[in-house]
């Protein structure tokens, strides 16, 4: 009998989350009814804000300076990153009802990360109408704003960036359950909301107070906004390196929560 | 007991629990407040000085207020125990009961719809402090936009539930409510104002009941009707709450009969 | 060797000490006060690899906490504990590998997915091999139906299907020691026995078990070893058989008599035995100590006294043991 590795290798952890997220997959293939509800019910949300955009723009030229094909971009960015997440992390949504019920204990005791082990617990069938039509409407406005071939490594770089940001600062919202205990994460369900709202915006039209917290407290700004504003020039090109050092960073900082929150468990309640 | 005291009894003890969860009004406040200041933002830059469809920033800001108070009191509503209900079974219980299903979860649905008020009075008098939104266009037409706000709760219920009826068919509920929440969202005019939309889009906005949760109200506010045509509104709105009404009834009479229970 | 050793195992929960309702909430905000709880208290054992070993108590007296502690969900407050050399707390993964849980309260199958989606994954998160997986498999099928109910869901399964499965989980990668916590709770009886069974073969094959259990028959047909642990700390630990020797001084026998029975008469007539009133009126029971008469003696002389139509001896029942031992009637 192999001797199996007694620590966590990458690839191990590689192999639990992604099998993981297959078996939900599988799962979601017994209902074919629901997943298409779902699915549609993601992508209605992000035509209708396709719809908005283009309502809107019969009228005016610019929205602070930014064309349609910009806030298309801009709004598509945002929708295929929330998107990911209900693909890719769903499961952290219920961290609040398994602190609650104890369910966390079983997870300890076997040998993989907790938080992979929770986050694959869920896919959200919405993802895949969000992250299809994000992805179309990003499409459309590349084409239609002229972006160019050039830049797409930008575009490419924004988008894995943008999923894995999104991804690890709704875990560490929903990580809150931890310490908060209730069965969902108020403050995740309130973040996921005001970025849907306030993001789809050019940061110009709010106060520079709104700047400084989207850049430097929770960075959703580098989700899509800074990737955007770099490719249409509003911005210098150099802050596009903050993309990724975001990301990273909101990565690290999603375990280590995570990690904290584990070690305040005391499994009370059955 | 009276029906009425019946009916006040389920409204009282859904809006009691809806006020225990006491974080509940402050979240929806933060929500719907927070996308009411985006858009008071973005049409503040585009509206400036001008206007844009018949909208100058006085009436938009008046505009947007209206939104809020609609979307609060519909966002906020408690949708989910109807549909627990069907979905996990528990209505087989109900069936037996001498208590009308439809009547009780209408007075529990309007009552988790009235523990919203705090919010929309916060998030109102917030806004009136910040915006200084102008009056109604005559005080008749504050009257009538009252009446038209009163006729949202019943309207509201008519959507939701006939869209919670579809549980009797499906297994899950999110979705739906997903899809009703985005359709509101965009046919009722807080997204944007119905007028900037091309005429034949407004045409199927108007064939739907959405639009009295915003276009509606606001239109009377902002006298952008006449008495008349506020009255004709008025109406309009009336007839759908009472159409959805009967139309709910029905649904649930043929879902009973033809569709099994879920659950043990 | 011991597989498990801890030492001086000490567990206090801090909990807010605050006034019900609003009021006291908002005084908590002002004034932080906090009650400790120790729920277990200065626990020594130790555990030698192929023993198992029955972990029982009144409920609160520190069980599942203990449990708790010895698989590294909750940290010691003080002392120690070693699973195989490791602290399971902090060498959480590679303790991982050695250990099989099972809560019986609740599930570790993924609620949407068939069992078998549910063997696979863990299979590939303990690095099981294919032949090892399909042998074990085809073991727990021969001992516990597996295949039964292998591609339902887990939300479909009756109670005593969705544990059988639980067990097969925990037991997929072959740990060394198995942590059981309530494992037949809510069981009809022809389960329990199966289960009971299993875990008899699993003990012999050389498994180490620690099993908690309020179904005292539980510990008696899978258990040598008794721990009993009342208000956080070890009140007896030792041979099951030596518990009932060292604490049931009694036996009985249960007699059905022609006609109705006259038990104060028989008390006077045969003073030296306890006698009490059986279910029915012809039915009653002799309790006896067993070091001043042997079981020959007591039956010879009744049955040729009393021509009994029926007869029945009580084995020694642990409950009363245990009854006493948390009733603190007993001392070590």
């Amino acid at each position: 009998m192999a001797d199996p590795a007694k620590t966590l290798t990458a690839r191990h952890v590689n192999g639990v989350y992604w099998r993981g997220l297959q078996a939900q997959i599988r799962a979601i293939t017994e209902y074919p009814a629901d997943f298409w509800v779902m699915a549609s019910s993601g992508a209605m949300w992000n035509f209708l804000q396709f719809a908005f955009l283009s309502v809107l723009f019969a009228t005016v030229p610019d929205v602070a300076g930014w064309t349609y094909h910009e806030m298309l971009l801009l709004s598509g960015l945002l929708t295929v990153s929330v998107g990911s997440t209900a693909l890719l992390c769903d499961g952290v949504w219920s961290t609040g009802q398994m602190v609650l019920k104890g369910d966390i204990d079983y997870r300890i005791t076997r040998p993989a990360p907790v938080v992979v082990q929770i986050a694959t617990t869920h896919i959200g069938m919405q993802g895949f109408g969000e992250v299809t039509f994000g992805l179309v409407m990003i499409g459309y406005a590349w084409v239609g704003g002229g972006f160019g071939l050039a830049a797409l490594p930008i575009a490419l770089l924004a988008l894995v960036c943008a999923c894995v940001l999104e991804c690890a600062l709704m875990t560490i919202f929903c990580a809150v359950n931890f310490w908060i205990k209730g069965p969902m994460s108020n403050f995740a369900f309130m973040f996921v909301d005001l970025q849907s709202n306030a993001m789809r915006m050019p940061l110009a039209l709010f106060p520079v107070a709104v700047k400084a917290v989207t850049y430097f407290v929770i960075p959703v700004a580098f989700v899509n906004f800074v990737p955007v504003a770099v490719l249409t020039g509003q911005i210098g090109p150099w802050w596009l390196i903050g993309t990724p050092l975001a990301s990273a960073a909101a990565l690290f900082g999603a375990v280590g929560v995570y990690r904290l929150g584990l070690r305040s468990y005391d499994s009370s309640g059955h | 007991m009276t029906q009425f005291a019946v009916d006040r009894a389920f409204a009282t003890l859904s809006f009691k629990r809806r006020l225990a969860y006491k974080t509940q009004w402050a979240i929806a406040l933060v929500i719907g407040g927070g996308a009411m200041l985006v858009s008071m933002a973005m049409w503040h830059n585009l509206i400036g000085d001008g206007t844009l469809s018949g909208y100058d920033w006085d009436s938009m800001r008046a505009y947007l207020i209206i939104g809020f108070m609609t979307a609060t009191v519909v966002f906020g509503a408690a949708d989910w125990h109807i549909a627990d209900r069907i979905l996990d079974g528990h209505i087989a219980i109900d069936l037996t009961k001498p208590v009308d299903f439809q009547r009780a979860r209408a007075a529990e649905y309007i009552g988790s719809m009235i523990s919203t008020i705090p919010s929309v009075v916060v998030g109102v008098v917030g806004a009136w402090l910040l915006f200084d939104p102008p009056g109604p266009a005559t005080p008749l037409a504050g009257v009538l936009t009252a009446a038209s706000f009163l006729l949202v709760f019943p309207l509201a219920f008519g959507i939701t539930y006939l869209s919670v009826l579809v549980c009797f068919w499906t297994k899950r509920y999110l979705g739906i409510m997903w899809l009703r929440e985005a359709l509101l969202s965009f046919f009722s005019g807080m997204m944007i104002p119905l007028a900037f939309m091309p005429s034949w889009l407004q045409g199927i906005a108007w064939a739907l009941p959405f639009p009295h949760f915003t276009a509606t109200p606001a239109a009377i506010y902002l006298g952008h009707v006449d008495t008349r045509g506020a009255l004709g509104l008025l109406a309009a709105e009336a007839a759908w709450a009472v159409g959805l009404w009967f139309a709910g009834r029905l649904v649930f009479n043929h879902a009973v009969k033809k569709v099994t229970v879920h659950g043990g | 060797m011991p597989i498990l050793e801890a030492r001086s195992l000490t567990k206090t929960f801090r909990r807010p000490d605050k006034a019900s309702g609003f009021k006291g909430a908002v005084k908590h905000l002002a004034q932080r006060k906090y009650k400790n709880f120790t729920a277990v208290d200065g626990i020594d054992l130790a555990i030698e690899p192929g023993e198992s070993v029955a972990y029982v108590g009144p409920n609160g007296a520190g069980k599942s906490t203990t449990v708790k502690l010895l698989t590294g969900i909750l940290k010691p407050t003080e002392g120690t504990v070693r699973v195989m050399g490791r602290d399971p707390h902090t060498d959480r993964v590679a303790n991982a590998h050695d250990i099989g849980v099972l809560f019986g309260q609740r599930t570790q199958l993924w609620w949407d997915l068939p069992v078998e989606e549910s063997l696979k994954l863990l299979k590939h998160m303990y690095g099981v091999s294919d032949s090892d997986y399909r042998r074990r498999i085809a073991m727990f099928d021969d001992l516990l139906d597996l295949n039964e109910f292998m591609p339902a869901l887990a939300r479909t399964l009756s109670l005593g299907q969705r544990m059988r499965a639980d067990l097969a989980c925990a037991l997929i990668h072959s740990p060394k020691i198995v942590y059981l916590d309530e494992p037949t709770i809510g069981l009809d009886i022809s389960v329990k026995d199966r289960l009971r069974a299993f875990l008899r073969e699993l003990v012999e094959g050389g498994t180490t078990l620690l099993l908690t259990s309020h179904d005292l028959a539980d510990i008696e047909e899978v258990c040598e070893r008794i721990v009993v642990i009342d208000k956080g700390v070890i009140a007896y630990d030792g041979p099951i058989r030596e518990l009932k020797a060292h604490y049931i001084t009694t036996k009985a026998v249960n007699l059905v008599l022609d006609g109705p029975a006259d038990v104060p008469a028989l008390a006077e007539k045969f003073p030296e035995y306890e006698w009490a009133a059986g279910e029915a009126a012809s039915e009653v029971t002799v309790t006896y100590e067993s070091s001043r008469f042997t079981t020959a003696e007591v039956l010879g002389g009744l049955t040729g006294q009393l021509a009994p139509r029926d007869l029945s001896l009580s084995e020694p029942s642990i409950e009363d043991v245990i009854r006493r031992l948390y009733a603190g009637e007993l001392t070590k």
